[in-house]
């Protein structure tokens, strides 16, 4: 079952006096439970794919469709509605909010989806032992480090079984050996829960994990190579 | 509750900015309180005066003598005073007859109102005993005598000891006229009242205008202003329980319709001042509550990227500028009220005129009067204008674009 389809995406801005051409004519379909990579250098599109994706930003031209709903065009409430329910994010710089615990960072998106605070401490605190950060629970963020922050993240990112989990460079501000952990976990969750992961990337590592690599070069799929097997 | 604990966490990130917010506010709203409560205050002080010098608390007069003042609406005051003088809030109350008249002096003639009173009950409810300043007040049953006006008296070119004619109108038609003896000069500071008013015994003025033993109206003077709604009620009801439908009471507003305006235009244009100032300091709090959201827009693109449908992010981010704006409040409340309590109970004394103040029988101490009015204004004010502030980061929050916030670091 497709999650994401993409169809002649393009976007173009202007930043200074310069006009950018982030995607030019993206085609892209992305099914369920899969693992993907996509890479390419600095300025190649990456985010902005992710971003469009997420109804973060909006195309200039092209459609998508994002578990059968065509996004393009949807109004903000509606886009963040569509997020809430269906898409998990994971930030290279974390992003959790400092003056909640890790507990209430993972309560967060429970909260807004309206699950009841029993239950959402419950799944809270089973998710956060989950990703191994059992007696932490009360910990703010500031005082974690950064692969337990980034593990806070992606607890957050999932407790609420999105049908798909977008990265934006999560390995970026991670030591290996952090990150491979990290990766470890996801590619687990993917197995376990057939959560489609889509990263954006220029980590080899991260690269090495995935079970399909797009290369996007100069807002084009310049490849699109299936690696199953691969990883772990 | 999670929703609040956040924002109330929110405003712990910068402790001294939040401290120094909830301390402006808090400033604001205080001297809000103390300002009013002393305005409120100089009110009660000034119709205490006013009362004395002019109407009392209340009147009871014939029905149909208001607004016209005619003599021959007069009330038969027989069981009133005594009924009156019972009742618990009332200090004194005097029969009157409120006239106007000619009065001459040799060649000199002048227009005079004539204030007929019963010396005695005059003192429980008027001044008028302690502002005379040459001669000495009307004795109990000088029916001969009279007390002008010291510029009345300066223009008549008459002294204590001096005879005066009096020519006027009787309540049936008939000439009033009478010859009285200068038997002091009173001056009450109040420039109408000393140029034109004389008082003269109540029998004499009854007995010369054809009065009958009626009178104009019986003042009453209460223990104070704030129970004069209730007295109003309970002399009523005497008067009901006497059988005396023809009587009606008043209090001072309908009898001096200007000092009630002139009151509520001092009030109101009080208020217009209280409102500029809180703006002034609202300015400061919308810096500061804009800085609070400049500095979190990228968390803010974060809760859009998780989800959080953006009206309900601007509540958010307005929820946190109540919470400052309450605790602001209660900052407030805490400092300004024992302050203005303090000042209740013992009053400021502003020290102006003090010899000209205590010469008219006033004083120049006043007591701020801690209303619910008071805390309706001064926290309507400062919430209005607080919470108005508040709404342009809420706004502005609401209108994020995600992408462009994540952007912002």
């Amino acid at each position: 079952m497709t999650i994401v389809e993409t169809k002649g995406v393009t976007k173009d801005y202007r930043e200074g006096r310069t006009d950018v051409h982030a995607l030019r004519g993206v085609d892209l379909k992305i099914g369920e439970g899969e693992f993907i990579a996509v890479a390419g250098p600095s300025g190649s599109g990456k985010t902005t794919l992710l971003n469009i994706v997420s109804g973060l930003d909006s195309a200039t031209a092209g459609e998508v469709r994002v578990d059968g709903e065509e996004i393009s065009g949807m109004r903000p409430a509606a886009l963040s509605g569509l997020r809430l329910r269906k898409i998990g994010f994971v930030f290279q710089s974390y992003n959790l909010i400092p003056v909640l615990t890790a507990r209430e960072n993972v309560e967060f998106t429970m909260l807004l989806q309206g699950v009841p605070a029993g239950e959402r401490r419950k799944r809270a605190l089973e998710m956060l032992r989950h990703v191994g950060l059992e007696g932490l629970e009360n910990r703010r963020p500031p005082t974690l480090s950064g692969g337990q922050q980034q593990r806070v993240a992606v607890a957050r990112a999932i407790v609420t079984r999105p049908r798909l989990v977008l990265a934006d460079e999560p390995t970026a501000n991670l030591d290996s050996e952090t990150g491979a952990k990290l990766l470890d976990l996801m590619r687990e969750l993917n197995r376990e829960e057939n959560m489609t992961f889509v990263f954006s990337t220029h980590d080899p590592m991260v690269m090495d994990y995935s079970r399909r690599l797009i290369r996007l070069h100069d807002g084009q799929v310049a490849s699109d190579e299936r690696r199953e097997g691969e990883g772990g | 509750m999670m929703l609040l604990k956040t924002a109330w966490r929110n405003i712990g990130r910068n402790k001294r900015r939040s401290v120094l917010s909830a301390l402006a506010i808090g400033f604001a709203f205080g001297l809000l309180v103390f300002s009013m409560a002393l305005q409120r205050g100089s009110y009660v002080d000034m119709i205490q005066n006013t009362v004395r010098v002019h109407t009392g608390h209340l009147q009871i007069q014939q029905a149909g003598h208001f607004p016209e003042r005619l003599l021959s609406e007069k009330l038969d005051p027989a069981g009133i005073l005594e009924a009156v003088d019972k009742l618990p809030r009332v200090v004194g109350a005097a029969p009157r007859v409120m006239t106007a008249a000619l009065v001459s002096k040799g060649e000199h003639t002048f227009g005079a109102a004539v204030f007929g009173i019963d010396p005695e009950r005059e003192k429980t409810v008027s001044t008028l005993a302690s502002v005379v300043r040459e001669g000495a007040f009307l004795a109990p049953d000088d029916r001969e005598g009279v007390l002008l006006g010291t510029t009345l008296a300066k223009n008549l070119g008459a002294a204590v000891g001096d005879e005066i004619v009096f020519i006027g109108q009787g309540a049936d038609g008939s000439m009033a006229a009478g010859k009285l003896i200068v038997r002091g000069l009173f001056k009450m500071g109040m420039g109408d009242l000393d140029r034109a008013a004389m008082a003269v015994h109540l029998a004499t003025v009854q007995k010369a205008f054809s009065m009958e033993g009626g009178v104009t109206e019986i003042a009453v003077l209460l223990d104070s202003e704030r129970m004069r709604p209730e007295a109003e009620r309970e002399v009523r009801a005497k008067l009901d329980g006497m059988g005396r439908k023809d009587a009606v009471v008043l209090g001072w507003p309908t009898l001096m319709p200007g000092v009630e305006q002139g009151i509520r235009v001092d009030w109101n244009s009080g208020l217009i001042m209280y409102a500029a100032l809180v703006l002034v300091v609202g300015f400061g709090i919308a810096n500061t509550f804009l800085m609070a959201y400049m500095e979190r827009i990228h968390e803010l693109g974060v809760l859009l990227a998780l989800g959080m449908p953006p009206r309900r992010l601007s509540r958010m981010v307005y929820l946190e500028s109540v919470l400052l704006v309450g605790l602001g409040i209660l900052v407030g409340l805490a400092g300004g009220v024992p302050i203005t309590y303090y000042y209740q109970v013992n009053g400021i004394d502003f020290g102006i005129n003090e010899e000209l103040t205590a010469k008219y029988g006033m004083s120049s101490v006043i007591h701020a009067q801690l209303e619910p009015l008071v805390f309706a204004w001064a926290g309507g004010i400062v919430l209005a204008i607080s919470l108005a502030v508040a709404l342009y980061p809420a706004l502005k929050a609401a209108r994020i674009k995600p992408v462009e916030a994540l952007r912002h670091t």
